[in-house]
């Protein structure tokens, strides 16, 4: 048992050793490997080599770091504030889109009873939210997160080409050093954090303007509906009773059905009496009460451009003021 | 005259060994730091590093694991086959490996020149310290127990020397985004994840949750702002990288390293 056991170890131990020497081989082989591929990356990619930076590097000095970085902030304002209009057109689009079925549903008989019986419940400006700005909220505060995002990849951008053009003036090839370079990517985080145009059109929403358009178009429909039940009112004095009297002499001959039928005589004359007054209306005032709500939804456009473009002009601002404080946690 | 020349070469190879390690380990980080911004398969570079931190890892851990269950396990058991301290030291390195290496990666990323060349300082002076502690300690143990004694001590004396000074180098001379200073946690958050390649990929998917806590750790130090000293906890957090850098290190060493007596160099029997 114990020669077995001694003959199993005789062969252990030489086994053992060979791995040992495989591995300490590979070892110095990896370190061989590393140190040719680290030669050989840096004389492909001198003078920089990704990430740590070179020993001989450049500063910036802070006048010019603090003048290209203002720079930047309002040359990003004036790249994306071309994209401004083009986004509300994805805000605004669907809104302007269904004022003419608004427009044909408000000169219906029933769209007519419809908005009456929300005018007397004191509810009209949320059939008008629902009718026309139907996902509105949602598309603003989408279309102010893009516009955030572009005034940001605008910055970076032009940040860039700002520093290759200084450097190119400057006659500099030398990487940049390690302050100015956390300088420039603290700039461009800034960017990202400061004033987030999100914020300012969750601000818009929450501030219930949207409820401020839909109030003033119902204002306007108030008019328009008190108006019409003067015109038609007039007319159905009339009507009614002729309706009714026809109904009832029409049915004469079955006694007491002939109440009935004066009834729906009278029914179907006032019926007809609203869309006769209803078609004259659209006939005449449909294309100015369209025209009225596309002057209402192009105001409110003007307005939340203005309050865009403030909102940018706000953050370029902070980030210019913000933009040295890179610091050490032994500062703080 | 000639037992001086021996001091002197075994000497020379221990340090030549400790340099080896050193270069191991900050050559494979950063080469893999160089070209992780441009593709995941710089992963590559950190391959060979694993491979002989499992290994060392393996073998240190079953020598010292066969010799408890040689001490606790019957010889007449039907489960001895079984119970030879293997997997649990196969268990011991993977588990080592999979949580070192991409915290270690992490650190080479995010970490600036300075802190990088006191990283590669410590690996050589963790590795001179593990050559040191083992030979002392064959004195009095076996060759499994010195070995993994020596690598939790060489570990914990580099780590006691190199936490602080790392610490103080972070405290000191890290820049820190000014952003953080005005920026909500999911701000802070995001600024993390802003530091990932924006191809993204399985890499950063690993990275990602290691920048976020970073982050966040940041920004509860600027946001909690005074005392002035209370930040110094998070240079101090970010300093504890030593403590798998100085394991790394031992570990390697241990492989490469012959000590009269270890298992790399038997005594000869007498």
């Amino acid at each position: 048992m114990s020669q077995s056991l001694n003959t199993d170890k005789q062969v252990a131990e030489p086994d053992h050793k060979r791995n040992k020497r495989i591995v300490s081989l590979s070892f110095w082989a990896t370190v061989f490997f590393l140190a040719f591929a680290t030669i050989g990356l840096m004389l492909a990619s001198r003078p920089h080599v990704v990430g740590i930076p070179h020993p001989q590097t450049v500063e910036l000095p802070r006048t010019t770091l603090e003048r290209l970085l203002s720079e930047t902030a309002v040359a990003a304002i004036q790249v994306v504030e071309l994209d401004i209009d083009s986004l509300l057109d994805t805000v605004y689009g669907p809104a302007y889109a269904a004022i003419s079925e608004y427009a044909t549903f408000h000169y219906s008989v029933l769209g007519q009873y419809v908005e009456l019986t929300a005018a007397v419940q004191g509810q009209m400006s949320e059939g008008i939210n629902d009718r026309i700005f139907e996902g509105f909220e949602q598309r603003l505060t989408d279309a102010a997160s893009v516009l955030d995002q572009r005034y940001v990849e605008a910055y970076r951008t032009i940040l860039q080409d700002q520093i290759a053009a200084q450097l190119a003036t400057d006659g500099i090839s030398l990487p940049l050093g390690e302050i100015t370079d956390a300088v420039l990517q603290d700039a461009v985080a800034r960017a990202q954090t400061t004033l987030p145009l999100g914020a300012v059109a969750a601000g818009i929403v929450g501030s219930g303007s949207l409820r401020a358009v839909s109030a003033a178009i119902a204002a306007k429909l108030a008019t328009k509906i008190t108006a019409k039940l003067a015109a038609s009112g007039v007319i159905k004095g009339g009507t009614i009773f002729a309706g009714a009297g026809g109904g009832a002499l029409l049915c004469s001959w079955s006694g007491p059905g002939a109440v009935l039928c004066g009834v729906v005589g009278g029914a179907a004359a006032w019926l007809l009496t609203d869309a006769v007054v209803v078609n004259l209306d659209e006939y005449f005032n449909r294309e100015e009460f369209e025209s009225d709500l596309r002057t209402l939804l192009d105001e409110d456009r003007a307005r939340i451009r203005g309050i865009l473009l403030v909102a940018l002009e706000d953050k370029a601002a902070a980030i210019d003021e913000q933009t040295d404080q890179i610091f050490r946690l032994r500062d703080l | 005259m000639i037992i001086q020349l021996g001091v002197t070469l075994r000497m020379a190879g221990t340090l030549m060994n400790a340099l080896g390690v050193s270069l191991v380990m900050t050559l494979s980080l950063y080469l893999w730091r160089s070209f992780y911004p441009a593709t995941d398969f710089a992963a590559f570079f950190l391959v060979p590093l694993s491979v002989l931190v499992f290994i060392g890892s393996l073998w240190a851990g079953s020598a010292v694991h066969r010799a408890s269950m040689k001490a606790a396990v019957r010889g007449d058991s039907p489960l001895a086959w079984l119970l030879t301290g293997r997997l649990r030291a196969i268990f011991g390195a993977s588990l080592f490996i999979i949580v070192a290496a991409p915290l270690l990666a992490w650190h080479a990323i995010s970490s600036t020149l300075p802190e990088f060349i006191l990283f590669g300082f410590l690996c050589f002076v963790a590795s001179m310290l593990f050559a040191g502690i083992e030979k002392r300690l064959l004195r009095h143990l076996t060759p499994a127990f010195a070995r993994a004694t020596a690598l939790t001590a060489a570990t914990l004396v580099a780590c006691a020397i190199f936490i602080p000074v790392l610490a103080w180098a972070n405290w000191n001379f890290t820049l820190q985004p000014g952003a953080i200073r005005s920026a909500s946690l999911e701000q802070a958050l995001q600024l993390g994840f802003d530091q990932l390649p924006a191809r993204r990929g399985w890499v950063a998917e690993i990275m990602a949750p290691l920048y976020a806590l970073e982050y966040a750790k940041l920004w509860f130090a600027v946001q909690a702002g005074s005392p002035k000293w209370f930040s110094f906890w998070y240079s101090i957090d970010a300093a504890l990288i030593s403590i798998i850098a100085a394991r790394v290190s031992t570990v390697l060493m241990s492989i490469v390293h012959r000590t009269r007596g270890s298992f790399n160099e038997p005594k000869p029997q007498h």
